[in-house]
């Protein structure tokens, strides 16, 4: 007999499932099965195999994440940006050797990784999330007209839906190449062709708080207080710092 | 409002090693009052919320995808494969052009300045961008890896690997067969397609939808040689899905079939009643290669380029820069 784990029985229970000859009588009884892959609810003892913790917690990670990212693909986007641009990056940019003005621009090279995951996620979640309902609401839509329901979309256009994507069947849409492309497109063009600029100016306005947060703020004269003029040319005023421009280049 | 519960039996161990009965007894059970289980106070947030959802479905979404450009796009959109990684370029393009054109326009900076930083800009983003198709196209073959052992570990299937490898190596051998060349010597658009997860995922969904077993039997006498010309035909004989009537389908179809041990009724019975096998699992891994994507660009364009690849654009924008002024000098 193969035994594949030991477990600490209690002393009633040893009692109660030994047979007369003192030994364990058949794997059902036990509680040992054929498949090993089963969690008999106790821990197997490994971390990085195929049934360790580390694997159940990535599959439990990836079951969260996978969904996102098919739906929502937006907000998955800026939500990686955003452990990357908020984490990793600054704290790579201020790992970098350097002196001490080039200090100052690391601090401010770092501020500016930060404000931009922090818009990136915070404003796609606010906007694109709707706009991924309003996807999601028309799958239902079509889901819902199989059944003769046209409560939120009509028949006429339903019917479109069938002949734009070449479907038989509206069970058949969400298979359709053509209708998962233009999902995407549809999910990430917005961010893309409309709000990115928006976010690029937004992010550039929310370095100075940051820096003021971190405390990398140099103390200032007074004539800072003129501070509505500073946030409509505030593209203008960060923008010439050459040795500042140096340290962020590709997606701000 | 009545509670039993039996502390005796919370032992996970005296549970396990108890009959069904013992284990319904060490369950609380809550009788008489109906607990609520959503909560009524976020109730009028929700309906403003669903009704905003409704009207952007109905005035924005669904116009869209039928509008006369979604419609011209839909026959192109058929082919297209890197749809998520062409957004991203273009979301990188456009920022990156923006900063370069405000970097040009600015009064403050000086001529020479303002052309090696906006050259920083662009070579930045054209480094990045070509790091990061070929990063994505380089680990294709470890992600489908890496797609196959997570599938595996939802679907309890240890062998999905294998099946999976053996189906493509079948076309492989097909194609090698019908080119009369190695695998090696094969073009491009001669290679076959390999089968991924997800495909092979889909096609375990189609076979889910298969309706009668004398299906199954006609997709057997199929004589392979001719099956091109008589797919046609089987398709109208048998009640099969629709997704799957094109020839390249019920070609995989049997194989997966094959590879599943689906040789009778009982064992299409058996496989229908796997409970793994749901749509959302199927949704599960068209994120994994969103994921990927996503991943590789995202970490190429907010930390490699910003950390790695400016020092090495600063410095070729710099030596252009010092080239150019060295040659206006001796002029």
């Amino acid at each position: 007999m193969k035994i594949d784990s030991i477990r600490n029985y209690p002393i009633y229970s040893l009692e109660k499932h030994r047979s007369k000859s003192g030994m364990l009588e058949n794997r059902e009884n036990t509680g040992l099965c054929e498949n090993k892959k089963l969690n008999r609810g106790y821990y197997s003892g490994s971390f990085t195999g195929n049934n360790g913790a580390a694997v159940k917690l990535l599959d439990k990670v990836l079951n969260k994440v996978n969904p996102l990212c098919d739906g929502d693909t937006v907000i998955a986007q800026n939500l990686v940006a955003l452990v990357l641009a908020s984490c990793f990056r600054p704290v790579a940019i201020m790992a970098l050797p350097g002196d001490k003005k080039d200090k100052k621009d690391k601090q401010y090279a770092s501020a500016h990784s930060i404000a931009s995951g922090l818009i990136g996620f915070g404003f796609s979640s606010i906007i694109m999330y709707p706009l991924g309902q309003g996807v999601r609401k028309v799958k239902k839509a079509v889901k819902a007209a199989r059944k003769g329901n046209f409560d939120l979309l009509s028949e006429k256009t339903i019917n479109k839906f069938k002949e734009i994507y070449n479907i038989k069947n509206l069970k058949d849409l969400e298979k359709s190449k053509a209708f998962q492309n233009t999902t995407k497109l549809l999910d990430m063009a917005p961010d893309v062709f409309v709000f990115g600029i928006l976010k690029a100016c937004l992010t550039i306005a929310l370095i100075p708080p940051i820096l003021k947060y971190f405390g990398w703020e140099k103390s200032k004269p007074k004539q800072q207080d003129n501070t509505q003029q500073n946030s409509t040319n505030i593209m203008s005023t960060s923008l010439p710092k050459p040795d500042i421009t140096k340290f962020v280049g590709g997606q701000k | 409002m009545n509670i039993t519960f039996n502390p005796n039996n919370l032992s996970s161990q005296y549970k396990y090693n108890n009959t069904k009965q013992n284990t319904k007894y060490s369950q609380p059970t809550f009788t008489s009052v109906n607990v609520p289980t959503d909560s009524r106070l976020l109730n009028p947030v929700k309906n403003v919320l669903g009704g905003l959802t409704d009207g952007i479905a109905k005035f924005y979404t669904a116009k869209i995808y039928t509008s006369p450009i979604a419609r011209k796009m839909a026959k192109k959109a058929e082919n297209w494969d890197g749809v998520v990684n062409g957004m991203q370029i273009a979301g990188s393009a456009i920022i990156s052009g923006m900063y370069m054109t405000k970097t040009l326009t600015n009064d403050k900076l000086d001529e020479k300045r303002k052309k090696t930083l906006s050259i920083n800009q662009g070579l930045t983003f054209g480094l990045s961008t070509g790091c990061g198709m070929w990063l994505d196209s380089k680990l294709d073959n470890q992600w489908e890896k890496f797609t196959q052992n997570y599938a595996s570990r939802q679907l309890n299937d240890e062998n999905l690997k294998n099946k999976i490898n053996i189906i493509n190596a079948e076309y492989i051998e097909e194609a090698e067969q019908e080119y009369g060349k190695k695998f090696k010597d094969l073009t491009k658009k001669e290679r076959p397609k390999n089968i991924t997860t997800e495909k092979y995922f889909s096609t375990l969904l189609d076979i889910k939808q298969i309706k009668k077993f004398e299906d199954l039997e006609t997709l057997k006498t199929i004589d392979l040689n001719n099956f091109d010309n008589n797919a046609k035909q089987i398709v109208e004989d048998m009640k099969i899905p629709e997704g799957i009537q094109e020839a390249n389908g019920i070609k995989l179809l049997r194989k997966v079939l094959k590879q599943e041990n689906i040789n009778n009724l009982e064992d299409l019975v058996k496989f229908k009643s796997r409970q793994e096998l749901s749509s959302s699992f199927g949704t599960n891994l068209r994120g994994m290669n969103v994921l990927k994507k996503i991943m590789v660009f995202g970490t190429v364009y907010r930390f490699l380029g910003p950390v790695a690849v400016t020092p090495i654009a600063n410095w070729i924008g710099n030596n252009l820069l010092h080239r150019n002024n060295e040659t206006k000098k001796s002029a």
